[in-house]
């Protein structure tokens, strides 16, 4: 009860202090504009023809059938890359062997562009939805699994003698102990991976798919239809922006109401 | 009665020149009601105003900005920096001297029509010389300051400077000067940032200590506050530079969410809804949708903007005058803070008065009708000042002290 | 009685000896101080003895049913509040809700944490705020047995005093036993049924000291004295590492002690190792 109460007494409050984010939206927009008023339009078309074009896709119903159709290639890849990253992460945290042997190997993960990932992906997948939805997967997964990794390998021995001392039984260590201090590495871990996702989804499909969010971009370059092309980017970011403020940082403040606050 | 407190008005024992903010405030005051007045009788019946470079709507700004709200912010200055940066108080010989360099200015401004360029030229050298005065006596104490964290204060005299210096290299040539008034209103807003910072902080955790409420704290933190001073900074010399344009659209909406963001400092709880905080915290309110009304209007190519500078203009420049006037000026003529309903009536008025003015904005408003309702409730609100403050401003302190002291109440 | 009895035990890290023939008892309701310098191996032997570590050889009887810890940091749970983590081993125990957030609550208040400070995480607190809840942590379990590791040492003289009071206090009502590590002499002093001298390389005890005044009796006129009598002896010099002094009155006894007992059998002055300086061991 008093959780759910903190939470929508908070709802105003944190809404609120999305203004300072909007101030320094606003500022990028009227760089944009700056650019485009000392380049021409043919090379960057100002703002409001690119969000006029948008809230014509919108109105169409383009925007929303394309984004959906993206957004699930992504969220199945990142959802399968929490699954294993996390699983595989935590059990390697838990040896010191295993750590050491996983260190490398996620070095030459991390170390692999995406796209090299998404010319192999396109050799076994094709033009399915296969190729996007590894290409998201792979790039997601070492971000996670060194998430994970740490998570368990920094659990402070210190707090593991409390537990002993106070005999805690298993299932208080792992709520009370294991749980929040690893979901304190895993939960950023994700957030990062979901950018990652959002990224990638739209580069594989730009190059090997017919459709979404990428390949009306791939349209938009074919026409040379610039207009067209800044609003899909901003369709994309607008996207990442709202999932991000809106879902996952008030999730993330309530979940980490504990650590000593750095924002402002 | 009158005419009892206005004798021996030159000596230098008169209380009127016993603290800065004494004549300053009383100009302002009187002066807000007596340059609206020939306004609206221009406005409503077609009266002449004195002819200056630019016309009648150069006159108007010119003096309200130059003529009001800079009187105010001598008062204020010339009381502040002793207080925030030590040092004797400024003295009435001192003070008498930028009081006389700010009525030469009225009367050089007001007969430059008639007299033509070497008016304009006097005109310009005395509103140089008042701010130019006002740093002099400011300058040394602010930067004595071990962490010269009142600077900002001179930063503001030294754009006002430039834009009154702009102003009238542009009228002595024959331009447009009305860009430098947009420009000072920019300027004006900095400093009411600045300002309001200052005085916030006793305002507020007074009226929390004063309301009871246990474990809320103020804090004017500068961080949100430098990104406001940065926004609006960066509209004001966009639209200097490029008027009319979306670009300097897109930053006032940045200012407006900016402002609005900065509001965040304000939301500690129901000490908000108190007379002072209300008044200052009204204040940042008609400064945000200010700029975002002249934002929505840049963007969208509508007409509005002009509603959106009057925003600006009545509702956070007026408003901001007035509630550090009443409140400071009662405070360090060493009266308690006014408990009498005539303060918020006039800050309600004058809240009244500025969203008249930006109904103007509304298609197929009676813009005249609107133009005159809101011009009379500034003249209410800013008579209702002069009738209640006047007389203090006149008079020897009743607490025996002398000078600016304030009473412990802010 | 239930009482912890060490026989003869000893401890290693890979090759480095720590601990070395230990022998020592605490009955049920006595305060034992162990001082020694930084590292001879005393926070090894307060976690055997609170089963943090596994014996290697010697024995180890621990009859109490409730033993408690403070360790030498609070070791506050970050992501629980104050009245959580005081409510710890409370929940652990299976308590209902309601009856262990009450019972962190009076010891909470006993200790001196308001309901702000209840409700707040760990982070919000000061140092000794955090002290306070781990010293609180502790007491609410209502021990037998308290172990403490250097639990005062980063706190000012006002704070320690303040929980000094309340552990005696504590201690007078309950009789819980005390096992305290301290390199802080006057704090075992003033709190201490007896003092255990201990020894590094490897680490053992080397003196044994009785206090007969009881804890509530001894003001700071008593600490200040016993303790520079305590500063006199030799053994207590060797161990910290001080050179030897040369007055007659340097082997005495302090007063009010009287009784040397040799608790690790190794009671005589040890020949300090070239070149050695300082507390470092």
């Amino acid at each position: 009860m008093s959780f759910l109460y903190r939470w929508f007494a908070g709802i105003p409050a944190y809404l609120w202090s999305g203004w300072g984010a909007l101030a320094s939206l606003f500022l990028l927009v009227a760089g944009w504009e700056a650019v485009s008023l000392a380049y021409g339009p043919l090379v960057l078309p100002d703002p409001a023809a690119a969000f006029d074009r948008l809230f014509a896709l919108i109105d169409s119903g383009a925007a929303g059938t394309e984004l959906a159709l993206t957004a699930r290639r992504a969220m199945t890849g990142l959802a399968l890359a929490i699954l294993v990253g996390s699983l595989l992460g935590l059990l390697a945290g838990l040896s010191l062997t295993a750590s050491m042997l996983a260190r490398p190997i996620v070095t030459v993960l991390l170390g692999t562009p995406p796209i090299a990932w998404l010319v192999l992906a396109m050799l076994w997948f094709g033009a399915s939805d296969g190729t996007p939805i590894f290409t998201v997967f792979v790039a997601c997964l070492p971000v996670i699994f060194i998430g994970a990794l740490a998570g368990t390998r920094t659990l402070d021995h210190h707090l593991k003698d409390v537990a002993t001392v106070f005999r805690l039984p298993w299932r208080m260590k792992l709520v009370d102990l294991y749980l929040p201090h690893v979901v304190s590495y895993l939960f950023p871990a994700w957030i990062n991976a979901l950018g990652n996702a959002w990224r990638v989804v739209v580069m594989a499909e730009l190059l090997s798919s017919a459709d979404g969010v990428g390949a009306s971009l791939a349209v938009a370059r074919s026409q040379l239809d610039m207009d067209a092309a800044l609003a899909w980017i901003a369709a994309v970011v607008l996207t990442l922006l709202a999932v991000e403020y809106l879902l996952l940082e008030p999730i993330k403040r309530e979940v980490e109401r504990w650590r000593p606050v750095e924002h402002v | 009665m009158l005419r009892a407190r206005l004798s021996g008005v030159s000596g230098l024992r008169h209380p009127l020149w016993m603290c800065g903010l004494r004549p300053f405030f009383l100009f302002a005051a009187l002066s807000a009601v007596l340059l609206m007045l020939p306004w609206l009788g221009f406005l409503g019946h077609g009266l002449p105003l004195p002819a200056v470079p630019g016309g009648p709507f150069v006159w108007h700004g010119h003096e309200l900005l130059f003529g009001f709200a800079l009187a105010a912010m001598a008062g204020f200055l010339l009381t502040v920096v002793p207080e925030f940066a030590g040092g004797d108080e400024f003295t009435p010989t001192q003070v008498r001297r930028l009081a006389a360099l700010w009525l030469l200015g009225r009367v050089a401004f007001w007969s430059s029509g008639v007299l033509g360029a070497g008016a304009l030229a006097v005109s310009a050298t005395a509103h140089l010389a008042l701010l130019g005065g006002l740093a002099w006596l400011a300058a040394p104490r602010l930067w004595r300051d071990p962490r010269r964290k009142h600077l900002a204060f001179l930063w503001a005299l030294a754009g006002l400077a430039v834009c009154i210096a702009g102003f009238y290299a542009d009228a002595l040539q024959g331009g447009h000067p009305a860009r430098w008034l947009y420009a000072a209103l920019g300027v004006f807003m900095m400093l009411i940032v600045v300002a309001l910072s200052r005085v916030s902080m006793r305002i507020m955790n007074h009226a929390i200590e004063e309301a009871g409420i246990v474990g809320v704290e103020y804090r004017a933190r500068p961080v949100r506050r430098n990104l406001a001073i940065f926004c609006i900074g960066f509209f004001t010399l966009a639209e200097f530079f490029l008027p009319g344009t979306r670009l300097s659209g897109w930053l006032a909406l940045a200012a407006a969410a900016a402002l609005f963001n900065l509001m965040n400092d304000w939301h500690i709880g129901r000490v908000l809804f108190r007379r002072r905080p209300l008044m200052l915290y009204g204040v940042y309110v008609f400064m945000a949708t200010g700029y975002a009304t002249m934002g929505l209007a840049l963007v969208f190519e509508t007409g509005a903007a002009g509603a959106g500078r009057h925003l600006l203009a009545v509702g956070a420049l007026g408003l901001a005058i007035y509630a550090v006037m009443s409140i400071a000026g009662r405070a360090h003529c060493g009266q308690p803070f006014e408990t009498r309903l005539w303060m918020p009536l006039g800050a309600a008025l004058l809240a009244g008065a500025a969203l008249v003015r930006a109904l103007t904005a509304w298609p197929g408003a009676d813009i005249l009708t609107l133009w005159l309702v809101a011009g009379l409730l500034w003249v209410a609100a800013y008579g209702l000042f002069a009738w209640h403050m006047a007389p203090l401003f006149l008079a020897a302190r009743t607490d025996g002290l002398h000078g600016c002291k304030g009473t412990a109440i802010p | 009685m239930s009482e912890l009895r060490l026989t003869g035990l000893a401890h290693a890290y890979a090759l480095k000896t720590v601990l070395e023939d230990i022998d020592l008892v605490l009955p049920a309701g006595r305060i034992l101080a162990l001082v020694g310098p930084s590292g001879c191996g005393k926070t090894t032997l307060l976690h055997l003895a609170a089963g943090l570590l596994t014996v290697q050889t010697g024995e180890l009887r621990n009859g109490f049913g409730r033993p408690a810890a403070i360790f030498q940091q609070p070791r506050l749970l970050p992501w629980k509040t104050t009245r959580d983590n005081i409510a710890l081993g409370l929940k652990a125990a299976g308590l209902p809700r309601a009856a262990y957030r009450r019972r962190a609550d009076a010891i909470g208040r006993a200790v001196g944490l308001d309901g702000d400070a209840l409700d707040q995480f760990p982070h919000q607190l000061s140092g000794g705020m955090q002290s306070r809840a781990a010293l609180a942590r502790a007491l609410v379990l209502e021990p037998d047995l308290l172990l403490m590791d250097e639990p005062f040492s980063a706190l000012d003289i006002g704070l320690k005093a303040q929980l000094y009071r309340l552990l005696l206090d504590h201690q007078a009502a309950r009789g819980v036993a005390v096992l305290m590590i301290t390199h802080d002499l006057m704090e075992a002093v003033r709190l201490a049924d007896s003092l255990l001298v201990m020894a590094p390389d490897p680490g053992r005890i080397v003196h044994r000291f009785d206090l007969g005044t009881p804890a509530a009796a001894r003001d700071d006129d008593f600490v200040h004295r016993t303790t520079a009598e305590f500063l006199r002896h030799g053994d207590v010099r060797a161990s910290f590492g001080l050179a030897p002094r040369v007055s007659p009155a340097a082997t005495a006894c302090p007063r009010e002690i009287g009784t040397k007992v040799g608790a690790g059998g190794t009671a005589q002055v040890l020949p300090m190792p070239a070149g050695r300086k300082g507390l470092a061991c």
